[in-house]
């Protein structure tokens, strides 16, 4: 880019008065701006604007002045255009990013669906601003407005959207040129295809660097810089393949291509949501580092509550395309105002307050005493020393996948195996019901022998049933939720027509779906919905023992405490027992009487959940504790614009003062 | 003897071909000589022969004719192996010799439509997909649809019509050279663009939704310069995975444009034995066409992990060797945590409870 060339193109023609569009005027003060900040950096590209921009800016400054008085946004741009004569870019009181009254419109079949309703968005050098939100309360549209990746197709109307100062509303795929990468940098979830499949990290970098007007050999140097500044190695890292990369390390690179081009904004849009906690501490560290470090600003989209804590200044709550309210972190989270807010707040599992588990035994009252010892009898399951290793291909050195792990599940009762990717917990779980088998280890499940399962798998798995994750790939899309929900019933030749049906309609009222919906598809379903009929066909062969793998890790939280209490409801009426596998140390402490905690193959803790999560034992379960979004916040309750880099907590500070669990052991 | 994962691939592959080519040529002879026909009324000139007996007895000795349907089988198998595919019952000809002499004429329309199916195939389906107004991508969306659609030899007609009898711009017919070749790659190479561009119109749809367009656009990538090096060399992978069905294709559409061009070449060849019969040249030209499909598929096979990283067999090795790293390096996380926070959060709950 040149924007001197620019500069004097713009000021060749008479700059037009008027707000609607984006005026050559507004336009070029942007650019002056950036050409004074390419000044005061070390950047020799920006050399030969030395002699012109500082004439430039200065002319802009006396248009913008004459034009003040007739269009609405140069009162915001003329001062931005007189400071940027000064350096210093605190001093700077032009927000980097300002949206107001934001409006945006989808044409759809039956007229337009407004996916964002007058939604107010600021946010200033070296804040951070976390817009909070389940799915489709506009979250990601309005950061894709805000980073002009929303062109075409919507109708987007804004009372104000200026990008350091430049009026952006109406601008092309050109004006955003000079802006994204640059100004703007965008990081997205890394869905695993974030990422060019067929070329190198590399090449893929060094491409965006060329682009922001680098030379080969200065965009080799700039790679390594990046690529050191997001944790990864720069000498064996680019001649990668994205796919050899780890979700922790593609989000990663994500955000070395987004700093690629230094910009002084950076929307990240759920940069962690795909990865296990701990790596999800590092990737929010390091983006709370570079706020630190070089006053970036930082939106947060995020719908995850705990995050917009412990990380953000200020917190945006969106539902339905609408604000419903915006204000202070620490405000908003631990003093909301909205109804919606509240209950979000309430939905969302943290690691204090009190456990759902409890709260729905002791409003069980006295017949539920029962329930818990009946688990004095014999367990369902009680292996030891569960032992698995998947021969490696070609003889690669192989690590035991499960290595050594004691399970035991008593009636009635839920069993939490946590961990994160790798951990062996799902594994562990394939084996208790016999889809895999156990390369050692000794003990019974529903009295069968832990040698004998893989062959007992068809008369084990109508008394211990497996709930897969995702609920959409689990049910057959030609199948109505009816069929799904009596396939099983078929399958194990349980009844007649008539009586099958009876089943279903009793089955769906037990998940608390009305009996219509048996003749629905999936895809007419929300994914809460779906969850359900899994559950529900899970339940028809009345199983003893279900086994959920991640039951509730793609729900939005309202919904995921909706399905957790349902399984806490069937669990008493029903006297099922649970092995819930979960990444998510929050959710599993909501429903668990006992925990796994799983690693590398291992059991490293386990016992009741109250124990384990309040007294963690080892440095591995303190870690994964820590790394829990919304257990930190309490370190930085003033809201204030402070650095949220890894430094040491104090013991004072991080210490959150719980309630007494009712019913404790 | 360890083998490379390269090498092993290779050698399963061609495996493969020699299993396709034997069961080709099985199929074909099975047909062939099952088929209604005298072969040898064929061989002494047509149905109304009046050949002695003791000709027609030795016409069948003299090509196994007599011979077991089982013993023929294994004796053109064997001869097969030799690169000897008989000869024609209607020329007397070796088989190979005549397929050779035909070959080059064919290759040269192969590659003269070809290459302008490719070249036109994928700027259509650029241009459909860059297209603004939604009007102009529909009918340019459409367009690769009708081109498949067309019969070849009515296309061939049209061009006919149209370019040497109205407009007398190429002569219409026996034409050697460049210019005789025009309207034959023309013909050919339409249908076969309209699939290049079919195929590849659907793959940069997909590609331009991928994720990794949104970060690159995001990062202050241009429009143009996201189709070249993002989008299009993603679709071009499909584009590959379907070389066989190209080559398909093109030996099938050359029958039809060298019949109705009357240029000689591989497909007339073909044409002309099946309708006089000749089983053994019939045969030749099916196992050819059966080399090719294998050489293709093959080829296709060995060149797509270069252009598709995901597929290379080295690296689905390595894939799994940074799986296992990542969650090796879960206790080393920890710990490092561990020593940065040590959160208490046992006491306060024992205070409260005091």
């Amino acid at each position: 880019m040149n924007p001197a060339a620019l500069a004097q193109a713009a000021l060749s023609q008479p700059a037009p008065v008027q707000s609607a569009v984006p005026s050559p005027l507004s336009v070029f003060l942007g650019l002056a701006r950036h050409a004074e900040q390419e000044l005061t950096g070390t950047t020799l590209s920006s050399v030969p604007a030395l002699s012109e921009a500082p004439a430039g800016a200065g002319s802009a400054s006396a248009l913008a002045s004459a034009a003040a008085p007739a269009t609405a946004p140069a009162p915001t741009t003329a001062p931005a255009a007189a400071a940027s004569t000064v350096p210093a870019a605190e001093a700077d009181p032009t927000p980097v990013l300002r949206l107001r009254d934001l409006t945006v419109g989808y044409p759809g079949r039956d007229g337009e669906v407004t996916a964002v309703a007058g939604v107010d968005l600021e946010v200033r050098a070296g804040e951070t601003v976390a817009i909070v939100g389940e799915s489709g309360s506009g979250k990601t549209t309005t950061a894709a407005v805000a980073a002009g990746l929303l062109t075409g197709g919507a109708r987007i109307e804004a009372a104000e959207h200026s990008v350091f100062g430049t009026d952006m509303r109406g601008a092309g795929e050109r004006a955003w040129h000079g802006v994204r990468g640059t100004r703007i940098g965008y990081v997205p979830q890394d869905t695993g295809a974030g990422l060019n499949p067929v070329r190198t990290i590399g090449s893929q970098l060094k491409e965006v660097l060329a682009l922001h007007g680098r030379t080969r050999a200065e965009a080799e140097e700039r790679l390594r810089t990046v690529l050191a500044q997001v944790g990864l190695d720069p000498e064996a890292h680019p001649g990668r393949f994205p796919h050899e990369f780890s979700g922790g390390q593609r989000q990663r690179v994500l955000i070395a291509l987004a700093l690629a081009g230094d910009p002084g904004l950076i929307i990240a849009d759920e940069p962690t949501s795909a990865l296990d906690v701990t790596v999800q501490k590092q990737v929010l560290d390091l983006l709370a580092g570079l706020v630190a470090e070089r006053g970036t600003a930082l939106i947060l989209i995020t719908h995850d509550l705990g995050i917009a804590r412990d990380r953000a200044d200020r917190v945006l709550v969106m539902s339905g395309g609408r604000l419903v309210e915006s204000g202070p972190a620490a405000r908003i989270l631990d003093r909301p105002r909205q109804e919606y807010t509240k209950r979000l707040i309430a939905a969302a599992p943290g690691l204090t307050g009190v456990p759902l588990l409890q709260s729905h035994r002791a409003q069980g009252g006295q017949e539920q005493n029962s329930a818990p010892e009946g688990g004095a009898g014999e367990p369902l399951i009680r292996v030891t020393g569960v032992v698995k290793t998947y021969t490696g291909h070609r003889g690669g050195a192989a690590r035991p996948a499960v290595d050594g792990a004691d399970v035991t599940l008593r009636a009635g009762r839920t069993l939490g195996i946590v961990g994160e990717s790798g951990s062996g917990k799902s594994t562990t779980a394939r084996i208790l019901v016999g889809l895999e088998s156990a390369d050692a280890g000794t003990g019974t499940v529903l009295g069968e022998d832990l040698a004998t399962l893989p062959r007992k798998v068809r008369s084990l798995s109508r008394r211990a049933r497996f709930v897969h994750q995702d609920a959409t790939a689990a049910l057959d899309p030609s199948f109505t939720v009816g069929q799904s929900i009596a396939e099983p019933l078929r399958g194990f030749r349980l009844g007649g027509r008539a009586e099958r049906r009876a089943r279903v309609a009793e089955l769906l009222d037990l998940v608390a779906l009305p009996p219509e919906f048996a003749e629905r598809r999936p895809r007419e379903l929300s994914g809460g919905q779906r969850q359900r009929v899994t559950l529900a066909r899970a339940l028809a062969s009345t199983p003893e023992i279900l086994v959920l793998d991640e039951p509730v890790s793609a729900l939005d939280v309202s919904v995921q405490q909706q399905i957790l209490e349902l399984l806490l409801d069937l669990q008493e009426r029903l006297g099922l027992a649970y092995v819930f596998i979960s990444h998510d140390l929050a959710v599993v402490r909501h429903i668990a009487d006992d925990v796994l905690i799983m690693a590398g193959g291992r059991v490293v803790e386990s016992g009741p959940a109250a124990e384990v999560f309040d007294r963690p034992r080892t440095g591995l379960t303190r870690a994964l504790v820590a790394a829990v979004p919304g257990t930190a916040h309490r370190r930085a309750a003033s809201g204030a614009a402070v650095p949220r880099t890894a430094e040491p907590r104090t013991a004072a500070s991080s210490t959150p003062v719980r309630p007494v669990p009712i019913g404790a052991r | 003897m360890r083998l490379t994962p390269t090498a092993a691939l290779v050698l399963r592959r061609l495996g493969h071909g020699a299993v396709v080519l034997w069961a080709a040529f099985t199929l074909a002879f099975l047909v062939l000589y099952v088929l209604p026909g005298d072969p040898v009324a064929i061989l002494l000139g047509g149905d109304q022969s009046t050949a002695a007996p003791e000709e027609i007895a030795a016409v069948r000795a003299e090509y196994n004719l007599d011979r077991p349907l089982l013993v023929q089988y294994l004796l053109a198998l064997t001869a097969a192996l030799r690169f000897d595919l008989g000869s024609s019952f209607a020329t007397g000809q070796p088989v190979v010799e005549a397929i050779g002499a035909a070959l080059p004429s064919t290759v040269a329309l192969a590659v003269a439509a070809l290459v302008p199916a490719v070249v036109g195939g994928t700027a259509l389906a650029v241009l459909a997909v860059n297209a603004r107004r939604p009007a102009l991508r529909a009918l340019l969306s459409g367009l690769p649809g009708l081109g498949v659609a067309l019969p070849t030899f009515w296309v061939g007609l049209m061009l006919l019509q149209v370019f040497s009898f109205r407009l007398g711009w190429v002569p219409a017919l026996g034409a050697e050279g460049l210019l005789g070749l025009v309207l034959p790659a023309a013909t050919l190479a339409l249908p076969l663009g309209a699939m290049v561009a079919q195929v590849l119109l659907r793959a940069l749809d997909r590609a331009w939704r991928e994720q990794y367009v949104t970060t690159f656009r995001a990062a202050g990538m241009g429009r143009p310069r996201l189709l070249l090096s993002h989008a299009l060399r993603v679709a071009s992978l499909s584009l590959l995975s379907v070389a066989g069905v190209i080559t398909g294709n093109l030996l099938g559409g050359t029958v039809i444009v060298e019949t109705v061009f009357t240029r000689s070449g591989l497909g007339r060849l073909a044409e002309s034995a099946v309708s006089s019969q000749d089983i053994p040249l019939v045969l030749g030209i099916v196992v050819f066409s059966a080399v090719v499909f294998v050489l293709v598929n093959l080829a296709t096979d060995l060149l797509y992990p270069l252009a598709d990283p995901r597929t290379r067999p080295a690296v689905r090795a390595a894939v799994r060797r940074a799986a296992e790293a990542s969650a090796e390096a879960l206790p080393a996380a920890g710990a490092e945590a561990n020593q940065t926070h040590s959160p208490t959060p046992t006491r306060p709950t024992e205070e409260v409870r005091a």
